[in-house]
């Protein structure tokens, strides 16, 4: 079959095209080296980067609302995120390198939902929900729902993302730390703190197939945490060669307990 | 498919494969060989150009996705040996040993160098975290980077 190649103009022509058959092209990053390597079939791309909608960072009552689009580089250096959700900058400043965050993008990111990746395990603790739309209508799924499994996810064949909203963490703490073995390969470990006055969150991804959650309250004990982060690693362990199961459980530990002390303002491990 | 794009000032129509890679449509159709086909997976930057005035990896984006956009190349205009004060930074800095990665590194470092001025060692590390070079271990690398900011900045 011949290839095809559409890079409609606005969201209702991109719906037209979404026809449960198309590959959907956003920064590229993650497909384009798979299809390079002629792994997926890939007869009709329909690239996203022409539709002004899906870009853009915005203010959204309590949230911030990310454009699918929107590029690691622009999250990295947003003053609206840096004052929001400082954890996502954080997060997206160390994926890659200049060049991959460039056109790398956080609805990209999240359509994959790698084990582990930075954003994945950061939207995760943020609470973030996402905005799916497809010739059927649109919907709004909150992320820890949307990533299923290991690079499974809640999309349809027919649905795209349209955009990501993250609700502000100002008036409260936040931490991320990334653990990586080489520079601008994908982390081992990757955990978030966020702590309101009213609520809390814990994730850690890259043990497990999706983040380990742990709701924290306005107090919490620390290692008693620590022991809830590594009883579920034990309970769906994620390992591969270089970074074995155990390993990843033992810096799940380590990691989340990097993010609960830096969040609490306490001295660094 | 019919796409159009400005290439180093120049305003071209190429005829593109769907799936074409814009490194393949640059070398081939534009014979602007300079920028290199590395690795295939956005990892090495051998092929990085400018587009829209942001550093990408060529490899690892269609040609069709250029279309209306404007790309700069290492060549920029320039007919060899002409260099720019970079590209004989390099020279005189042997930062390179087969020169494979050499055109790219110097798109990042025009970039890097474009925003900010007066970088420090780690600046300049993470400027270039996306070009890989297996042959110099980055020290010649990194003194033509700092002669080029120093001459620059009249130091």
């Amino acid at each position: 079959m011949p290839a095809s190649f559409a890079a409609p103009r606005t969201l209702p022509e991109l719906l037209t095209e979404l026809d449960g058959e198309a590959t959907i092209l956003a920064g590229g990053m993650t497909i384009m080296p798979l299809l390079n390597r002629g792994i997926g079939r890939a007869g009709k791309i329909v690239s996203l980067s022409g539709i002004p909608a899906l870009r853009g960072i915005a203010r959204s009552g309590d949230s911030v609302r990310f454009g699918a689009m929107a590029t690691h580089s622009e999250i990295a250096s947003d003053p609206i995120v840096a004052e929001h959700v400082p954890i996502l900058a954080t997060a997206a400043a160390g994926i890659g390198d200049v060049q991959v965050r460039n056109r790398g993008t956080i609805g990209g990111v999240a359509a994959y939902g790698n084990a582990g990746a930075d954003y994945v395990t950061a939207l995760t603790a943020l609470g973030a929900r996402v905005v799916v739309a497809s010739r059927r209508g649109s919907r709004e799924v909150a992320f820890d729902r949307f990533v299923l499994g290991l690079r499974r996810t809640d999309l349809a064949r027919d649905e795209v993302i349209v955009a990501v909203e993250v609700p502000s963490t100002s008036g409260g703490r936040t931490a991320f730390e990334r653990y990586f073995r080489v520079q601008g390969a994908a982390p081992t470990i990757t955990a978030a703190a966020v702590l309101m006055p009213d609520r809390g969150r814990l994730a850690v991804g890259g043990a497990t197939p999706t983040p380990v959650i742990v709701e924290l309250g306005r107090e919490f004990d620390l290692a008693a945490t620590l022991d809830a982060v590594d009883e579920a690693c034990a309970g769906r362990p994620f390992g591969d060669a270089h970074n074995p199961a155990p390993y990843r459980r033992a810096m799940a530990r380590n990691f989340a307990a990097r993010v609960l002390r830096h969040a609490r303002e306490e001295q660094p491990c | 498919m019919l796409i159009s794009v400005e290439v180093n000032g120049e305003v071209v129509t190429w005829d593109v494969d769907p799936r074409e890679t814009l490194i393949d449509a640059i070398r081939e159709r534009a014979r602007l060989t300079g920028a290199h086909v590395g690795c295939r997976s956005a990892s090495c930057g051998a092929c990085t150009l400018s587009l829209d005035g942001l550093t990408v990896k060529s490899c690892c984006l269609l040609a069709a996705e250029a279309d209306g956009r404007t790309i700069r190349t290492v060549e920029d205009g320039r007919t060899p040996p002409e260099v720019d004060d970079i590209q004989e930074a390099f020279i005189a800095a042997q930062g390179m040993q087969c020169g494979y990665c050499t055109p790219g590194m110097v798109m990042s470092v025009r970039h890097l160098l474009a925003q900010n001025p007066d970088p420090s060692d780690d600046e300049i590390r993470r400027g270039l975290a996306g070009n890989l070079c297996r042959c110099t271990g980055y020290v010649n690398i990194l003194k033509a980077v700092r002669a080029v900011r120093d001459a620059r900045l009249g130091r």
